[in-house]
């Protein structure tokens, strides 16, 4: 099954930057990747089973295509990580606390972090996005 | 408050802070210099437009190169000064109506014969430019352009309509704008697929 792109930017759109700027580190950057990502949905011939099927696939081609930007050189960090959070509004100090320490963690733990915290995907579901073993 | 909780609240301030759309919305109303990026994919028949903006200070010389291009914008034909401001992305500057600069900046990638990504050239992306695009305009009318084609679809779309069809070189081209465009004053993500379309009854057609 396929479904219309702009119900995906829909319904996606923000999740996919947040994943992805969990891996940049960059809003700009992940505004490109949540982009590319959709670019790559729209003219993919892909065939999926069903709405979680093509979840998983977007996020599975957004963080790939995160860690390709995170590897090249010039696009990395246009503006500094410190003063992009300053400009986000945290309805509470210890959400600036938390995002800042997520941040810190090293890229292998935070997307799995986030994959299971903030879009409630199981073990099982992030490993096979992360096309990684259960273990690790 | 669970753990997740906690975490979900944090990174819906993220997610909640960057509004693709709305950026450009605020652009536009505060300076009617643009300064949009976008990104374009070429396909076979098909590709999709999504842009974003960038609030980055313009600088008018960067140090790149600088040429003249004729481009289609907004159903005109504008000459407009190219500026290469970092690798593989270009700023074009034009006059408006008012005789006022406006500038649009992109970058893109599209494919070779062998299936290869490699960046646009200027020349590329200044091309795209001509494609189909929608905008609204500060008296709240709603235009569709391609080329030198443009349909003002401002009651449609106030209707809640979001698939146009038109006839333009030759072929049809079947659009389909983000049914969230009504909640958004001056930019819109859409699709643009040439025809033939099996659902073509669906669509509003303009010519």
């Amino acid at each position: 099954m396929r479904q219309p792109v702009e119900q995906l930017m829909k319904a996606y759109q923000s999740h996919l930057f947040v994943a992805a700027f969990n891996v940049c580190k960059d809003a700009e950057d992940a505004k490109d990747v949540v982009q590319d990502t959709f670019i790559q949905y729209h003219t993919s011939t892909k065939d999926f089973t069903d709405e979680q099927h093509i979840r998983a696939w977007l996020f599975r081609v957004a963080l790939n295509r995160a860690k390709d930007i995170n590897r090249s050189f010039w696009r990395k960090h246009k503006v500094s990580l410190e003063d992009y959070t300053e400009t986000l509004p945290f309805t509470k100090p210890a959400d600036h606390d938390l995002f800042d320490a997520v941040m810190q963690l090293p890229e292998k733990y935070h997307i799995v972090i986030h994959l299971f915290y903030y879009e409630d995907y199981r073990i099982h579901e992030i490993a096979d996005i992360l096309k990684s073993a259960k273990a690790t | 408050m669970m753990n997740k909780e906690k975490y979900k609240r944090t990174f819906d301030t993220l997610a909640s802070s960057e509004r693709f759309s709305l950026e450009v919305t605020e652009m536009k109303k505060e300076n009617k210099t643009k300064h949009v990026y976008s990104r374009i994919a070429a396909a076979a028949a098909a590709f999709v437009l999504v842009i974003s903006a960038s609030t980055a200070a313009y600088a008018s010389d960067l140090g790149g190169i600088r040429t003249m291009f004729t481009m289609w914008i907004n159903g005109e034909q504008q000459n407009a000064t190219v500026t290469s401001s970092r690798d593989h992305e270009y700023e074009f500057t034009y006059k408006d109506a008012d005789g006022k600069d406006v500038t649009v900046g992109g970058d893109g990638v599209t494919t070779d014969e062998n299936g290869n990504e490699r960046p646009m050239t200027a020349s590329e992306i200044a091309e795209t430019f001509g494609d189909t695009a929608v905008d609204r305009d500060d008296n709240g009318k709603v235009y569709l352009t391609y080329k030198n084609l443009k349909f003002d679809i401002t009651s449609a779309v106030n209707a809640g309509k979001t698939k146009f069809v038109f006839t333009a070189d030759g072929k049809e081209h079947y659009v389909t704008i983000d049914d969230t465009a009504n909640e958004s004053i001056g930019s819109y993500s859409l699709s643009d697929c040439v025809g033939p379309n099996e659902d073509a009854s669906d669509y509003e057609a303009l010519n």
